[in-house]
């Protein structure tokens, strides 16, 4: 059995000011292995974002614990500092999440040059190169843009390059197709598929509301309905022999 | 550095291109370089009076005349052009660093932080500028340092108003989330991501704030609490030839247009390097190398 990158236990998370709070997660267990990829999938308000951002360390749970590599990752906490360090992010919108005024080079080796401060200015320009040729972008054409200059799908990539850029033992990807036009969507999930060949050991947290995307890729599936765990189990188990009806229900909106 | 002098070519021709840029690029340089022509020249000393030539009409000697002790108003003139280039300058550094420390406390992620600041800003904007000038007068004294501080603080809290809006749209971005996630410390996240993408406003409103700090200067020394007597200034121009403006109009009327010239070529240069300077606004920007 691979190891237990992250794994959370009874997270509970509320919403909203006393008086009119809104629980939005109910004692959610959950843990991810390395080189694993895990769908977490749920429909609208079903708590799958704030777990997974909770999880990512970006939120902080109500009550419940969050350990990353055996370490509590808790405000101040070593743990925390070691996920930052060793995690990336893909968000919904492409174009949100790479600053407008940064070419697309510079955006890309960001989180490099700030983990491998002393990383030679050549050496990230080889990384940068290598991660865009990974996710099928051309560093020499593309690496001077700006994201104007970039269709949806080139941006959602280039994305993902930024992610992986420091070789992070564990990605999220937050409803990273949703935004993206279904033609492209392919080119996406290329793209995962690509860096998860290219590290074996890194997990992929993959947020979706739709079943059919995630399914190419998944390894494991997590379904949350109304804040709580429906269901979970390995894709191709929880695909054919699902014992919720609202797993059931989401397998026929994705038309599988 | 040959790709920033690429980029500063780029943005320059931009601004040519449009008449309102070339306008203001025309006066501004004409401004900065009569301001060090006279460091080391004026056609006359500013002490030099000729008390049987005064309110003289404009000559072969004295191209815009002379004012009521005889002085030549050219040289008063090109003398107070520097004045007014660093009043103006200081203001907007003063102004940028004052305003820009307001807005990372307003967008801070600390909430009562936040919320004290934009109270604050709220609060003292409501403080005019002469008043601020008043106060400050009384310790200090009269002095461009006075007009500097009291615009500085002004224009300041004006500018950590307007940026706000588009500070809070970056800081709550997925790019900043992202670059905060990286590590990168909060001091380096707002002025690599957010300051960047305030820029067409922050330049709009900088290149205001100067144009307004030479009207301030002028108002402040015709109500006596701006530069010292003596002291060259457009504003000292003004306001010793102003109470003779009905025995001759002239002495008035070159003060006058040079500040109105300076004004309307400083808010100008705004909107056109805005223009030029954004990449989202110019695609020849977006055309050279990577320079970050």
């Amino acid at each position: 059995m691979a190891e237990i990158l992250l794994q959370g236990s009874g997270i509970n998370k509320s919403f909203g000011a006393r008086g009119a709070r809104r629980q939005v997660l109910f004692d959610v267990d959950v843990d991810v292995r390395a080189g694993e990829c895990l769908a977490v999938i749920g429909g609208s308000g079903s708590g799958k974002t704030t777990l997974t951002r909770i999880l990512l360390g970006l939120e902080t749970a109500d009550s419940g614990v969050v350990e990353y590599r055996g370490h509590n990752i808790a405000e101040g906490r070593q743990g925390l500092r070691m996920l930052r360090e060793e995690s990336g992010l893909v968000f919904q919108d492409p174009f949100s999440s790479l600053d407008p005024r940064w070419r697309v080079g510079s955006s890309v080796a960001e989180p490099l040059k700030l983990r491998r401060k002393k990383l030679p200015s050549a050496a990230v320009k080889q990384r940068v190169a290598e991660v865009l040729g990974l996710v099928g972008l051309d560093s020499a054409t593309l690496g001077s843009r700006y994201p104007i200059d970039l269709s949806g799908g080139q941006a959602q990539r280039v994305a993902i390059a930024r992610a992986i850029v420091a070789k992070p033992k564990v990605v999220l990807a937050d409803e990273a197709l949703s935004a993206i036009d279904v033609a492209v969507r392919v080119q996406i999930l290329d793209a995962f598929a690509a860096i998860r060949r290219a590290d074996p050991d890194m997990a992929l947290i993959m947020v979706s509301h739709d079943l059919g995307v995630v399914r190419h890729i998944a390894d494991r599936i997590l379904v949350l309905h109304e804040g709580r765990v429906e269901e979970s189990g390995p894709t191709a188990r929880l695909l054919a022999h699902s014992q919720s009806a609202y797993t059931r229900r989401l397998i026929e909106a994705a038309s599988l | 550095m040959a790709t920033l002098r690429v980029t500063l070519r780029v943005i320059l021709r931009s601004m040519w291109r449009r008449a309102g840029g070339r306008y203001s690029l025309i006066v501004l340089g004409l401004w900065v370089l009569v301001s060090l022509v006279s460091l080391v020249w004026t056609p006359y000393s500013l002490l030099a009076t000729d008390g049987f030539h005064v309110w003289s009409k404009p000559s072969a000697a004295h191209p815009l005349g002379t004012d009521g002790v005889g002085a030549d108003v050219l040289s008063w003139l090109m003398a107070g052009s520097r004045t007014n280039l660093i009043i103006a300058a200081l203001s907007v550094i003063v102004a940028a660093a004052f305003g820009l420390l307001l807005v990372a406390a307003m967008v801070s992620r600390h909430g009562a932080l936040s919320a004290v600041s934009v109270v604050l800003v709220d609060a003292l904007i409501s403080v005019p500028t002469v008043l601020v000038a008043l106060i400050l007068c009384v310790p200090f004294g009269a002095s461009a340092a006075v007009i500097v501080a009291a615009c500085g603080f002004a224009y300041g809290l004006n500018l950590a108003r307007i940026l706000r809006p588009s500070a809070m749209l970056a800081a709550r971005s997925a790019y900043v989330q992202s670059a905060l996630h990286s590590g990168m410390p909060a001091a380096r996240v707002f002025l690599t991501h957010i300051v960047p993408n305030t820029l067409p406003v922050l330049v709009v409103q900088l290149s205001m704030s100067a144009g307004t700090s030479i009207l301030a200067e002028a108002g402040l020394t015709y109500l006596g609490i701006g530069v010292g007597a003596g002291v060259p200034s457009w504003g000292h121009s003004l306001a010793t030839s102003v109470k003779f403006v009905g025995i001759y109009p002239l002495t008035v009327l070159w003060p006058g247009l040079v500040v109105t010239a300076v004004v309307v070529a400083l808010n100008l240069l705004g909107d056109a390097l805005r223009d030029a300077a954004d990449p989202l606004a110019n695609p020849a920007l977006r055309g050279g190398q990577d320079e970050r």
